[in-house]
């Protein structure tokens, strides 16, 4: 799984941080925030393993 | 049904009752993702026919759903073709949920096969805490039934079993070389399979959405949301069934807003898209200024949601 690209985003009523935007492949995947789901399982480790890191979600969003 | 016409052996140990198979579409009728009646270039570890897994080293390939006769019998299957030559192997298999596994007994795998590849067998990982092989089967090229004993004792993560060319490493695979399999069972038992359990496309797609879940909308009017607001708009869907964990959502098609697979006015930018929990999704943005604010999926949208092993 080639994670290219990941940045979080807040919810419609304000939640912080609830889904990701990741490139996938090559793929725009929205990945929950959820232990369990096999992409954020693996966005997890790379993330621990210093190969990727999460972009804060933007001011504007939602 | 008159108690006259339940037989004696109805209640034997031996009868043969439903719910036997401990896998999902081994019969290969749901393909949700896409339409493979074509050969189809395939990535390693990446699902085609829904609930089938590509086990991929050093060999590129196609799968492909096709249809077969097999004893005079109109079947679906699943059609594994190297497309290079190297040492490797090709294959697919299935995860399984260990909740679904009764640890502890006797399973048997069984299927309809043909190969050319003299290595191709089963091969399962993580039953009884170990990874196994079983003997190669004939792979002449015609069809032939095959079974599997396999011991669940002390299984303890996500088991899974499928069909590979492989032995004690990689083996030789020559372009050309394939692997054509149907109705893959894994049963309780001790003894002899029992015929493939054939379940309706409705049963089987059903069970298919606990993995992943595909949702489009040729009429316009999937997630169809439309009010005057300066606030955020949002649009749900409920999935068709509670998925095994909140699922990744993968949005395609390109005859909407901006080249997506929604349809939108006054929104402040591209929706997005999120999953809340195993039952729902949602999309929404904020407007981008007080006036009608309308979105919808587009004809040529689609969703993919995936929450597979």
């Amino acid at each position: 799984m080639n994670i290219l690209s990941a940045q979080y985003h807040n919810g419609p009523a304000g939640q912080s941080n609830i889904t990701i935007e990741a490139n996938i492949d090559g793929k725009i995947v929205w990945v929950p925030v959820c232990v369990g789901n096999a992409h954020y399982d693996e966005i997890l480790r790379q993330v621990e393993a210093g190969v990727l890191t999460i972009a804060d979600a933007s001011t504007d969003t939602p | 049904m008159a108690l006259s016409t339940i037989q004696n052996n109805s209640f034997a140990d031996t009868a043969v009752h439903g719910y036997r198979n401990l896998l999902v579409n081994g019969g290969l009728i749901v393909s949700q993702r896409g339409d493979y009646t074509s050969a189809t270039s395939y990535s390693g570890e990446t699902y085609y026919l829904d609930r089938w897994k590509m086990w991929q080293a050093s060999v590129s390939g196609t799968v492909q759903q096709t249809t077969v006769t097999i004893n005079g019998v109109i079947k679906k299957a699943m059609k594994i073709v190297a497309t290079s030559s190297a040492t490797g192997f090709i294959g697919t298999r299935q995860k399984i949920e260990l909740q679904n596994i009764p640890v502890g007994v006797n399973l048997v795998a069984s299927c309809w096969v043909r190969s050319n590849n003299a290595y191709t067998r089963f091969r399962y990982n993580d039953f009884g805490g170990s990874d196994a092989n079983s003997p190669v089967f004939t792979n002449d090229g015609n069809w032939e039934k095959v079974s599997f004993s396999i011991d669940s004792s002390s299984t303890t993560v996500n088991p899974s079993i499928g069909l590979i060319t492989y032995d004690t490493g990689m083996v030789s695979v020559t372009s050309g070389d394939y692997i054509e399999f149907t109705d893959f069972q894994l049963e309780i038992s001790s003894g002899s399979p029992t015929p493939f359990e054939h379940r309706s496309y409705g049963d089987e797609l059903r069970r298919c959405q606990r993995y992943c879940t595909v949702l489009n909308s040729p009429s316009n009017l999937f997630m169809y949301r439309d009010y005057y607001s300066t606030d955020t708009m949002v649009t749900n869907a409920d999935l068709p069934v509670t998925m095994r964990t909140t699922p990744s959502i993968t949005m395609t098609g390109s005859g909407g807003t901006s080249n997506t697979g929604f349809t939108y006015i006054n929104l402040g930018a591209e929706p997005t898209l999120a999953a809340l929990s195993p039952q729902a999704i949602a999309v929404y943005r904020g407007v981008a200024s007080s006036a009608r604010t309308y979105i919808h999926m587009a004809s040529t949208g689609e969703l993919t949601m995936e929450a597979e092993l």
